[in-house]
């Protein structure tokens, strides 16, 4: 369960929010107001904090962060916003933030970096071996094995299955992807992504008989040895 | 009272003088004038000098010549041969009166010559300046002291009338130059006014009447290439290209509007067709699924709506720096290798090293990564990707062997929303981003056939960043 302040003016949207965390099981506290959204997120400890760039009265949402951050908080912190810029992602970053997402989105993108940052931010420092049922990565061999049996990777495949390992059980997006592995912020038009990860499938899970990688209908992939939901293909 | 009158005459006079040295025209002649009658007065000056030097030179001279008369009748004669000669020459001067003389026996008393009386003397025997009377009246002149072997002492001068009247008429001829220069200067800063005013004055009232909207006027052509004329052609340009710009985004504006009616009209039947009770929980998913994917679709196109006009208004060049397209380009392909290897076509790259390109990295990339995505939905087996730098630019090249699209068509490649074949899935706007992002960057985009004669080769120019 996480604890998740909502930093947002829009009450339809804040309310759209908490609404689909609290079906997931989380539970979440709502701030419309900049002052007192201040005061929330040092008094009480959070799991992460959901922050809407624009806020009544002309407060910039980054103008938070960065006094959070000052004060040495820190909460990850996911920056809501209509600006589509890569130079407003850029600022957002620079002031603190650890995602960035551009309204409008789906939930599942939200919930999948939420989880991502939730994970990153409670996952130890040692993290230089990584381990998904009978899948182990090293990191700084750059190793792989599946069942004892080395699998060879191409660089960037490596860097793929890192992240899906790191975020193991959890939905990642196509864009987290595309953000992380290649550092890319446009959308590729075609299926790019689609078609890497079935390469990487292709290598990881032939001949296995529980499959690793699975595909999220309408939301992105999973490294998992349970079989999730809605699972398709 | 004449303080009362003279005030708003005053108040009247200032405020003219202040309108005036508001005009930086009137300023920029003023002072340059004022500089320039500065200088000629440093050298009137120092001609002044020169003169009056010349002329003390002359008159000390002529002194002394007298002198070693005098002395040269001093040792023929003795002393009543110079008292004579004095007379003599006092006689002689009557009407012009300009050599003074005064001899005097060693306790004082006069001998001969036209001064008072004796004067108060410098101890030197060189020239020196000081006032006598002669005729009663106080005249000023040069002078030199000689004392005889017997004792008697001689003043021998000259008047300064000449030397004053020389000084005099330079002196005046300056102040009357320099007050002909200052009335020059202020019409002059006056004139020069009231011309920089009627050259800016076009430009005024062009850029006043463009402000409520008016924006195909333009500033009169100038004649001759002067600073002025080449203002009012860069003006011009700039409105061109803001009009330019305006037209676009009319022009998007309308295309949106007939993009977003398609889509949404999809959206409408599909919620229709559902809308009835008893519809099935089957059918109301698909509706709902189909429905979110049409707005997925649509906010991906206006995210690349958006990264366009950012893109044309130049914001993002703030990020720019060296970077080296060669290896852009190859993450690009590597990204696409997986796609191309499961479409069965080869995907391969020629790339120079250190194709260095002044840009940003990511815009880089999106450009690449839309060409090489065409490229791919039409090639029949093959698309290659090459990076040149040998030349005067730095050349990325897309080329693929598939249908390849006609001469005419090519013209429109890279207008919003323009789609020659309509059968592959797309938004129209790959392209269009791509020329968004070249011209960013200062590049051209051109299109041709490919190097057998089929296919589609789209070639990329960027200017290669000044070296140094």
């Amino acid at each position: 369960m996480w604890r998740c302040l909502i930093i947002e003016d829009d009450c339809e949207n804040a309310r759209y929010i908490a609404k689909g965390l609290a079906e997931l099981g989380h539970v979440s506290v709502i701030c419309h107001d900049s002052v007192q959204a201040l005061e929330r997120a040092t008094q009480s400890s959070w799991d992460v904090i959901i922050l809407d760039r624009m806020l009544p009265n002309g407060v910039d949402g980054l103008a938070i962060l960065s006094t959070l951050r000052s004060l040495g908080q820190a909460t990850p912190v996911l920056v809501l916003s209509a600006l589509t810029g890569t130079d407003e992602k850029i600022s957002g970053l620079n002031a603190g933030g650890d995602d960035y997402l551009i309204k409008p989105f789906s939930f599942s993108e939200l919930v999948a970096r939420l989880n991502a940052l939730i994970r990153r931010s409670q996952a130890g420092a040692d993290q230089r071996r990584l381990q998904v049922a009978d899948l182990v990565a090293y990191l700084d061999s750059g190793k792989v094995e599946r069942s004892g049996k080395p699998i060879a990777l191409q660089p960037r495949e490596l860097r793929l299955l890192t992240y899906l390992m790191l975020n193991a059980h959890n939905t990642v997006t196509r864009t987290m992807l595309l953000e992380h592995v290649w550092d890319y912020r446009f959308d590729p038009q075609s299926n790019v992504i689609d078609v890497q990860i079935s390469r990487l499938r292709r290598k990881v899970d032939a001949g296995q008989a529980t499959s690793l990688i699975h595909t999220i209908r309408g939301a992105g992939y999973t490294l998992s040895d349970r079989v999730p939901a809605a699972e398709a293909g | 009272m004449a303080h009362d009158a003279s005030t708003p005459w005053l108040r009247r006079y200032g405020r003219a003088i202040s309108r005036h040295w508001h005009s930086a025209a009137f300023r920029i002649t003023l002072n340059y004038g004022l500089l320039t009658i500065l200088t000629t007065l440093i050298l009137l000056l120092f001609i002044y000098t020169q003169v009056v030097g010349v002329l003390r030179t002359q008159l000390s001279n002529q002194i002394g010549h007298a002198e070693q008369r005098l002395v040269g009748m001093f040792d023929a004669g003795g002393i009543s041969a110079v008292v004579d000669a004095i007379d003599l020459a006092i006689a002689d001067e009557l009407d012009g009166g300009e050599d003074l003389y005064l001899l005097t026996d060693g306790d004082g008393r006069k001998l001969a010559g036209n001064v008072a009386a004796m004067v108060a003397h410098p101890g030197h025997t060189g020239l020196f300046e000081t006032n006598v009377i002669l005729r009663g009246e106080q005249v000023g002149g040069y002078f030199k002291l000689r004392t005889f072997p017997d004792g008697q002492i001689l003043l021998i001068g000259h008047e300064a009338g000449r030397i004053d009247r020389v000084t005099d008429m330079i002196l005046q001829g300056i102040g009357a130059a320099v007050a002909l220069a200052l009335v020059l200067v202020v019409l002059g800063a006056y004139v020069f006014r009231r011309e920089f005013e009627r050259r800016v004055g076009a430009l005024r009232t062009t850029a006043r009447r463009i402000g409520p909207g008016q924006l195909s006027l333009r500033v009169p052509h100038a004649h001759g290439s002067d600073e002025f004329s080449h203002l009012n052609h860069d003006v011009n340009a700039m409105l061109d290209r803001i009009e330019h710009l305006m037209t676009g985004v009319r022009h998007v504006s309308d295309t949106i509007a007939h993009d977003l009616r398609t889509p949404l009209m999809r959206m409408q039947a599909r919620l229709q067709s559902v809308r009835h009770p008893g519809a099935s929980t089957a059918g109301l998913r698909r509706a709902v699924d189909g429905v979110a994917e049409e707005i997925d679709r649509l906010n991906t196109l206006l995210g690349k709506l958006l990264q366009i006009s950012e893109l044309e208004a130049g914001v993002r060049r703030k990020t720019f720096g060296p970077r080296r397209l060669d290896l852009i380009a190859a993450d690009v392909v590597d990204l696409y290798s997986a796609l191309a290897e499961d479409r069965r076509v080869t995907l391969a790259l020629r790339a120079d090293r250190q194709a260095i390109v002044q840009g940003d990295a990511e815009l880089l990339a999106n450009a690449c990564a839309n060409l090489i995505d065409n490229a791919l939905k039409y090639a029949h087996d093959t698309v290659l990707v090459r990076v040149e730098a040998g030349g005067e630019e730095v050349i990325l090249t897309v080329e693929d062997d598939g249908p390849g699209i006609p001469q005419e068509s090519t013209l429109r490649l890279g207008e919003r929303f323009y789609r020659p074949d309509t059968t592959q899935e797309g938004l129209g706007l790959g392209l269009a981003s791509v020329k968004a992002i070249v011209s960013l960057h200062g590049g051209g985009l051109a299109f041709s056939a490919g190097a057998g004669g089929t296919g589609l080769m789209v070639r990329l120019g960027f200017p290669k960043p000044a070296s140094g």
